[in-house]
């Protein structure tokens, strides 16, 4: 048996960058399908992505060009200055001098004005004698006449280090300005099913003739680059379902019963209906832990053995964070994708299992069952995940799904054959600008056929020194962040659902 | 990683010193008040050297305090003079040491996989702080070349007292 989880979403807290998207086309009677482009929101199968702007955070940033600043102020150097006294004009000054008499002593003053009309200095501070011991610490009175020179150090920038600090900080800007990040990949855990409740077509999505047509728009504020876009068909019979685009499944248990957090939650997880149970963060650190126990009635083996799903499966969210990597020139992405991972993650337990039976997918492959009752515990990321349907679910056989390219696209209604070629050249990729919107259209085989969406793009990314810090400090950033996600994170909940295509 | 940045951080903070006795020179902040003369180091045409405050120049004589002492010896045996007048800005150098420090360990820790991208991202920036440490260090060291800018770093810029000049000791080779 397997335990089949079905996540709908997940609430975004980061930018993330890199998408492999495989997205369920319902059947022809029931069309579900979101839309292909990921709003400012994000990763709409699942992935952190945040809209909330990091710019502010970037502390490590902040301390360095404040260091750099500090450089340039206290890059100074003391100019020694040595004139006469100018007793043609009242002056006065408040920067130390030093006043060195005829006779060989010393006044050092702080203050000081010159009288004109008596010819003398007058000033507070210290007089030394000649062998520069402290006679007096006073106002003092000093007749010009007997005055032989004034020495001033005065402490100024110095020219060389100015210099050298405006190349290091132009340098500096430059580096930041020209870098990007293909960080990799977000891993897709959300696909929805067939036994959704039937909804509309809609404009985006529509059968037509023997073929599909859907709309990508990039409703986002970034510029998208997509490597391909192809449909998947998985042949199936009435009745069955398909998960995973390879698994076809007969049978779905739902849970009788469930222990989460804070709220009743069973009904929410056991009837795929659009209905989720979401945990809203922690206040203070974003990437605290939550379980949800989950336990099933389910029939025992009857001597047959089931056979285990091939390994290729535990591994099938990481392959789709591998396959994104093609292109990463950034050697911190296997940096960010353990750490979003880690933060993403959803470990599932069985029974009392000691570790997690798996990590982080919508299949996880129980094996053979020998009681009745089936325990499943899942760990995850508070306010990280949202959980429509647990179920368990026997499967029948592993398929093959069939790949459709476009064969046509339209890009603001007109044929383009520049971005077809684009879509299917692995070694190109289609830019697509905030605001473009295709069409992308495909020839469906005849039959009765599962569809699924499968894409790739990645943004471009910009805020290179927030991923620093959250490379960097990942544990420090989340608990910095949490905060200020939790200001914003009612009106993302609402954001989040105005971007909603499909509504049942 | 993160405490080894710490503990170097440490260590850069406590970085930078000069070869001067710290009884002889005053700190950047002192210097503006400092009643004595500046750190002399000669050189002589015999090869020998010596320091410590510099007092003035009379009469084609030089004249230098080392300890409770002062000497005097003829300009005309010294070959080299190097004058330090106050210790360089440690903080602006501690705070320079530091800042390379993040912004390289920023570099290494974005581009380990990739080491072209640290020497060209590293390097210049590397170069140039060492080029800072080298003229703050070194700001506040003067290699004379002309007598007449010499003279106002001694304590006597105006001319040394006839009483100093019959307490100091003629220095030979």
């Amino acid at each position: 048996m397997v335990v089949w989880e079905n996540l709908r979403r997940v609430s975004e807290k980061f930018y993330f960058f890199h998408f492999t998207h495989i997205k369920r086309l319902s059947q022809i009677y029931n069309i579900h399908t979101m839309k292909p482009r990921i709003l400012i929101l994000g990763c709409r199968s699942g992935g952190l992505v945040s809209t909330n702007k990091l710019g502010d955070q970037h502390f490590m940033l902040k301390i360095l060009i404040s260091l750099i600043m500090f450089i340039f102020i206290y890059g100074c150097a003391l100019n020694k200055e040595i004139y006469t006294p100018d007793i043609n004009t009242n002056k006065k000054g408040s920067s130390v001098i030093k006043v060195h008499m005829k006779d060989g002593s010393l006044y050092i003053l702080n203050s000081w004005k010159v009288d004109k009309n008596k010819r003398i200095l007058k000033g507070n501070g210290t007089y030394y004698s000649i062998d520069r011991t402290i006679s007096n610490v006073n106002n003092f009175e000093i007749p010009v006449d007997s005055i032989a020179i004034i020495e001033s150090n005065e402490v100024v920038p110095s020219k060389a280090l100015e210099l050298l600090v405006l190349i290091m900080r132009v340098s500096f800007e430059i580096f930041i300005s020209l870098s990007e990040i293909d960080i990799g990949s977000c891993y897709i855990n959300w696909f929805s099913s067939s036994i959704a409740p039937p909804f509309e077509a809609d404009d985006n999505v529509k059968l037509e003739n023997g073929g599909l047509s859907i709309k990508m728009k990039n409703e986002a504020l970034e510029t998208y680059l997509v490597r391909y876009a192809n449909v998947l068909a998985v042949p199936k019979e009435e009745g069955s379902y398909i998960f995973a685009t390879s698994y076809k499944v007969n049978k779905l248990i739902s849970p009788i019963q469930a222990k989460c957090p804070q709220e009743e939650c069973l009904n929410l997880i056991s009837i795929l209906d659009g209905k989720e149970w979401f945990d809203l963060s922690d206040d203070k650190d974003l990437g605290r832990q939550e379980e949800i126990e989950v336990i099933f009635l389910a029939e025992k083996d009857k001597g047959k053995r089931q056979t285990l799903l091939p390994t290729f499966l535990f591994y099938q969210i990481l392959d789709y964070i591998r396959n994104g990597n093609e292109n990463n020139s950034n050697g911190n992405y296997e940096k960010l994708k353990e750490i979003v991972k880690k933060i993403k993650r959803i470990e599932i337990y069985y029974m009392d299992s000691e570790g997690p039976l798996a990590i982080d997918y919508s299949l996880a492959m129980l094996g053979k069952l020998n009681k009745d009752t089936i325990k499943i515990k899942l760990r995850f990321t508070k306010g990280a995940v949202r959980l429509d349907y647990v179920a368990l679910a026997d499967i029948k056989e592993v398929v093959e799904p069939i790949t459709i390219e476009p064969f046509s696209v339209l890009h603001n209604y007109r044929e383009d054959k520049e971005a077809l070629t684009s879509l299917l050249d692995k070694n190109k990729f289609l830019a697509t600008l905030p605001g473009d919107e295709y069409i992308l259209k495909y020839k469906t085989p005849n039959g009765n056929f599962e569809f699924f969406l499968h894409t790739k793009e990645w943004i471009k990314e910009e805020n290179l020194l927030t991923l620093w810090e959250f490379i960097s400090f990942p544990e420090i950033t989340l608990k910095t962040l949490a905060p200020k996600y939790k200001k914003i994170e009612p009106q993302m909940e609402g954001v989040f659902w105005r971007s909603k295509y499909v509504s049942p | 990683m993160l405490v080894l940045r710490f503990i170097v951080l440490i260590f850069l903070f406590s970085c930078a010193s000069l070869k001067a006795p710290s009884e002889y020179v005053p700190s950047f902040n002192e210097a503006k008040t400092y009643p004595y003369g500046s750190y002399i180091e000669l050189k002589t045409k015999g090869k020998s050297k010596i320091s410590g405050e510099f007092i003035g120049i009379s009469e084609n004589n030089i004249f230098i305090r080392k300890g409770v002492t002062i000497y005097f010896l003829p300009l005309s045996d010294v070959k080299s003079i190097v004058i330090i007048s106050n210790k360089p800005d440690y903080f602006g150098i501690r705070v320079l040491a530091t800042s390379t420090f993040l912004y390289t360990s920023c570099i290494t820790n974005n581009f380990w996989k990739y080491p072209g991208y640290i020497l060209c991202l590293a390097t210049p920036v590397c170069a140039l702080s060492g080029l800072m440490f080298a003229i703050m260090v070194n700001e506040p060291v003067v290699r004379v070349k002309k007598l007449d800018k010499v003279i106002y770093f001694s304590r006597y810029p105006q001319g040394i007292p006839e009483e100093i000049k019959q307490k100091s000791i003629k220095l030979t080779n």
